[in-house]
Parts: structure tokens; C-alpha cells; sequence
């Protein structure tokens, strides 16, 4: 379970307060990259016109 | 001659020969052929032969067989709309080419078709498709089932697994034995009732007839006319193309839903993991069509496969100042296409470049030189209760992938995000014979779910599954769609539970999380 955090050795590290303290930190963060982050994927979801309207010829 | 061998009205019913490049030639000729279609000389008339010479002896051709006078409904429908009105007496019948991995004979042939069931069996085992070779002037490669190279056995480069997504098992009889083979319909634009973007629907409507009930796969000709039901830009037939516009009133006349993701509409070709997103549909069996730009045409191809290798391919899908997660993209290195200027089942390879994160490339063997598919657009015919897209579900993945970063539960480098449509009976299979969901089974078969969801696998690169998020793929993208979820592993999601139950962590995530994502995520660790 390499993915997930591991002490050396393979052992599996609980969630300690620092952990804890390092999320809170990051909050504030998060939530100005995920309102930035939420426009691009509604943007991404839109399809123009000059799409549309392109001709597959060959 | 005996009554087996001739038919007096129509002269052989087949011939037999091994598989050399001139018979190849041989059987796919007819008197209006133009021969530049062979002559390596001139690679943009030959490219269909050569890359048909060249995958059959890779999938280690033998044998020929030539069934003469064959009625292929595809194109008898293409001839009694545009060729029998030609001037020119082009034939209604084709001839339908029978390939095999071993060698054998008339005698053999015959013997199998008095009884023999030892020689039935031959026939059957080493069977590899078929080519329907149309008696026209150039277009001359009809409906074409030929086995992938996992059939063939050809194998890959470092461990590396190819999946062939969008094939499904054909029933063919010849001389009344049932054959069998995994295959998609492929065949070569005539440019009169189809050109590319015609052929790309005709191949990936065969599969989705398959997949998705009361839809049905029309022929080129009747795809072209319902293309144009509404938006003629010039005359349909003989027809010069389609507009991705046009492409979508196809999918929608065969019942299902056009979803077009656009590539150039983006700031940047590099901002979504595109990889990733033609993953996640081709996983479930879901054809795409790439739209793409080649030397400044605009070209459409069908997606039915892809190679995963076992380690990282490319570091990245998307530029460094993109928000990005890892994801299965990352050890795709091919796509497999339905190419109708090249032919079935080629490889399209993602090669790493310096300036951009990847490119997706074809190398030629007959031109000796590499062809650039730079993507436009993405269309994939869905079922119209598919409603929630691949991108909404990365918006909601993202999310958690960076409470998860932020708290220190996960090493970015070592874990991958399998994001992927699925059907509910084939999650319930899995639920029901898989070891992993011994703890969950009961309370997962017995839930109730729509009938096409999306999973989302949290993965270590050693292999080993965090946890599975099951997701409403019939919902609506303003909606919270998560619907259940399961953890693999106990400490894991004690340690989530806690981090949630912690009155600061509720305090300072509830709003920047979402207050749904949030407390689904709190009850589903209890």
C-alpha cells in the first residue's frame, strides 16, 4: 500500500494532529483554486459553434 | 468439375490459394480497378493494401479463401442508391475474402464441406476475418471483420496489455460453417455515399447497436442522408464530408446522444486530461470518434481500444499550471483506431514531447513518415439516459483528491485514479465474485442503482485498491451524484472517519468541500 501514507518499513502512519494542522492550513487555499477550478471545467463543457461547424473531409 | 465446386450460373463459388501479397492483389481486384491501388509507388492510393498485407502477416496468414459472388448488404444499399444509376455497369456482387492462420486446400475445403468434422474444426480454429472486396473503380475495401492482434497472439513490448474495448463476438458462416470472431466492422470511405467522418460512424454505430438496447446500425449511405436531414451544406451525395453538427444529427437519428467534448475551444489543448477522458468511455465499451487535424484537413477516426503499460508512459496529461490529478491516462501509450484512410484496428501512439506533455502520432510505413493527429473535438454517441459527463465526475474527484493531499493521507506520486462508465449488472458481477468486496457485498448487490453508473477507484501503482466511489451516470451535472462508497482498506478509513468527525476540519472543509461532498463522504466512512 504504497499509495497511501506509510511509514519506512511499509507500515501504515495514522493521521497525526500535525497532519491535521497542515490540512487546516491549506483550506483557504483550496477554496479560491476550486472556485477557479469549477469555472474551467464549465467552461470546458461548452462547445462553440466554430466547433459545430467544422467539416470532416478526409 | 463437380456440382460442389461450380455454380453454372455464376461460375466458382470460391477459390483457394495461400496467402501471398499477389494473390492478396489477386482477390481484391475487379475489371474497374484502378491499379494504383497496389503500386507502392503512389502510398496515398496503396496505404489500405499495404496496411492490409502487412496486419495479415502479422496475424500470420496462411490462407486465402475467395468467396465469389457474396451479397453484402452494406453495399448493396450504397449501389441502389448511387451506383446502379452510373453509367458505368458496376457489379451488385462483391466478393468476400476469407482469411486463415493455416495452410490448407481445395481438398481440405471440401472434405469440411462433405462432413468432415476434423477438418471443420481446422477451418474454425485458425480462422482470422474477412475483407469484402467491392467491384468499383478505387474505394474497394467494403465491410472488413478481422481479429485484433490479441486473437493473433502478436505480443507487446514490456509487459504492456492491449484491450481491445469496442469488438464484439461476429457470427460468420461460409458454406454453412458458423465461424466465430471478436471483431468491429471497419471499412474504406467511397467518398460518393460516404467519406470519413461517415465511415467513423458506420463502424462505431456496429458496436453500439451491441451495447446499448433499441438503437441499430444503418448503412453508409442512409447515415450520410440522415447526417444531412437538416444542414445541406453542399450536395450530400456524392458527399465531401460532414460537420461535426451533421455528425450529431446521425447519432441522434440511431437513437442515441451526441457528447462533444471540444479540444480547440479550450485556452490551451493541454488544460483536461483528454486521455483520461477517451479512457473512461472506451472502458465500458463506448466507441469514441477523435476528430483531429492532420496536416491542416480536419480527419475523424474511431477509438475501439487502447495499451496500458504497467509502469508511467507520460509524467503528465496535462501542462504543469493546469489542475491535474494522476490518473490512468498516464500508462495509456496507444489508442486503437478505426482509420479509414489506413485501415482496422491501427495503432495511434502517445509519444512524450518536450514543449507539450504528448502527442498523438501514426507512423506510416508506406510514406516512412509520421503523421500528427492534433485533436479538435471528441464525440461520443451515448445512450441518452447518460447524462452526467466524464468531466463533472473529475470535478468532484479532484476535490477530494486534494482534501486528501492537503491532510497528508495520500503520496501523490504513488497512487492512480481509475474514473470509468460501467454498467450496473457488470459492477454486480464483479461485486458478487470479487474477494475485495467480501465486507460490502451484501449491502451493494441489494442497493438500489441506475443502470449505468460511474466508478472511481482510488488505486496504489503497486495495485492495490483504497477505495471505490460509485456514481449516478444518469443524473444532471448541477446535481450531487456520488451515490455510494467503499474502502479496502479499514485503517485507511478510520483515519478518514476521524479527520470528518474533527469539529475544525468540519469548520474550516464543510463549505470548501460543499456541504453534500462533505457528509457523504463523513457517513460513507462510518
Amino acid at each position: 500500500m504504497l499509495g497511501i501514507n506509510v511509514k519506512k518499513g511499509g507500515r501504515y502512519r495514522p493521521l497525526s494532529s500535525n497532519d491535521i494542522k497542515s490540512g487546516l492550513k491549506q483550506a483557504s487555499k483550496l477554496e479560491i483554486e476550486f472556485a477557479e477550478f469549477d469555472k474551467q471545467i464549465d467552461k470546458a463543457l461548452e462547445v462553440s459553434n466554430k466547433t459545430l461547424q467544422r467539416t470532416i473531409t478526409i | 468439375m463437380t456440382d460442389d465446386e461450380c455454380n453454372p450460373e455464376l461460375g466458382e463459388a470460391f477459390n483457394i490459394n495461400s496467402f501471398t501479397e499477389e494473390n492478396l492483389k489477386t482477390s481484391l481486384n475487379n475489371p474497374f480497378l484502378l491499379q494504383r491501388k497496389f503500386d507502392k509507388r503512389f502510398p496515398e492510393y496503396s496505404q489500405h493494401f499495404q496496411y492490409l498485407y502487412s496486419y495479415l502477416s502479422d496475424m500470420k496468414c496462411k490462407t486465402i479463401l475467395q468467396e465469389n459472388n457474396y451479397i453484402d448488404r452494406d453495399y448493396l444499399v450504397d449501389f441502389a442508391h448511387y451506383y446502379v444509376r452510373c453509367f458505368t455497369p458496376y457489379g451488385r456482387l462483391t466478393k468476400r475474402i476469407h482469411f486463415f492462420s493455416k495452410e490448407f486446400d481445395k481438398q481440405l475445403f471440401l472434405s469440411a464441406l462433405n462432413g468432415s468434422k476434423k477438418n471443420i474444426n481446422i477451418i474454425k480454429k485458425n480462422y482470422i476475418g474477412f475483407i469484402v472486396a467491392k467491384p468499383l473503380p478505387e474505394a474497394i475495401i467494403g465491410r472488413t471483420l478481422l481479429g485484433t492482434y490479441e486473437n493473433g497472439c502478436v505480443p507487446t513490448t514490456n509487459n504492456a496489455k492491449r484491450f481491445f474495448t469496442c469488438v464484439y463476438k461476429q457470427k460468420i458462416n461460409l458454406f454453412g460453417i458458423d465461424m466465430e470472431i471478436e471483431s468491429l466492422e471497419y471499412q474504406e470511405q467511397d467518398a460518393v455515399t460516404a467519406a470519413c467522418a461517415t465511415s467513423a460512424l458506420w463502424s462505431a454505430f456496429h458496436q453500439t447497436d451491441k451495447i446499448f438496447k433499441g438503437t441499430w446500425a444503418p448503412t453508409p449511405v442512409e447515415i450520410t442522408e440522415s447526417a444531412n436531414k437538416f444542414w445541406q451544406l453542399s450536395r450530400p451525395i456524392p458527399s465531401s464530408g460532414l460537420t461535426v453538427m451533421q455528425m450529431c444529427q446521425a447519432i441522434h437519428e440511431v437513437g442515441l446522444e451526441a457528447y462533444v467534448h471540444s479540444i480547440e475551444d479550450q485556452k490551451d489543448p493541454y488544460m483536461h486530461p483528454l486521455i483520461s477522458l477517451i479512457y473512461a468511455y472506451l472502458k465500458m465499451g463506448v466507441p469514441v470518434i477523435l476528430h483531429a487535424e492532420i496536416n491542416g484537413d480536419d480527419h475523424a477516426v474511431t477509438l475501439n481500444g487502447y495499451c496500458l503499460e504497467e509502469k508511467q508512459h507520460i509524467p503528465r496529461e496535462v501542462k504543469r499550471n493546469y489542475p491535474y490529478i494522476p490518473l490512468v491516462g498516464r500508462r495509456i501509450s496507444k489508442f486503437y483506431a478505426h482509420d479509414d484512410q489506413i485501415g482496422p484496428f491501427c495503432k495511434l501512439e502517445i509519444v512524450q514531447k518536450i514543449l507539450d506533455p504528448y502527442k498523438i502520432e501514426k507512423y506510416l510505413h508506406s510514406y516512412k513518415k509520421i503523421l500528427t493527429y492534433e485533436p479538435i473535438s471528441i464525440i461520443v454517441p451515448l445512450y441518452t439516459k447518460i447524462r452526467v459527463v466524464f468531466l463533472d465526475v473529475f470535478r468532484w474527484v479532484k476535490k477530494f483528491h486534494d482534501f486528501l493531499k492537503a491532510f497528508n493521507r495520500i503520496i501523490e506520486t504513488n497512487i492512480e485514479w481509475n474514473i470509468y462508465l460501467c454498467e450496473l449488472n457488470t459492477f454486480r458481477n464483479q461485486v458478487l465474485s470479487g474477494r475485495l468486496y467480501k465486507q460490502d457485498r451484501s449491502r451493494l448487490l441489494r442497493k438500489s442503482l441506475p443502470h449505468y453508473i460511474w466508478r472511481i477507484e482510488l488505486n496504489t501503482l503497486d495495485g492495490n485498491k483504497i477505495l471505490e466511489i460509485i456514481a449516478d451516470a444518469t443524473d444532471m451535472k448541477r446535481s450531487f451524484f456520488f451515490k455510494d462508497m467503499v474502502y479496502f482498506n479499514s485503517q485507511f478509513k478510520t483515519d478518514i472517519h476521524n479527520l470528518l468527525n474533527d469539529r475544525q476540519v468540519r469548520t474550516g472543509y464543510e463549505h470548501v468541500l460543499t456541504e453534500k461532498l462533505f457528509n457523504f463522504l463523513f457517513e460513507t466512512s462510518q
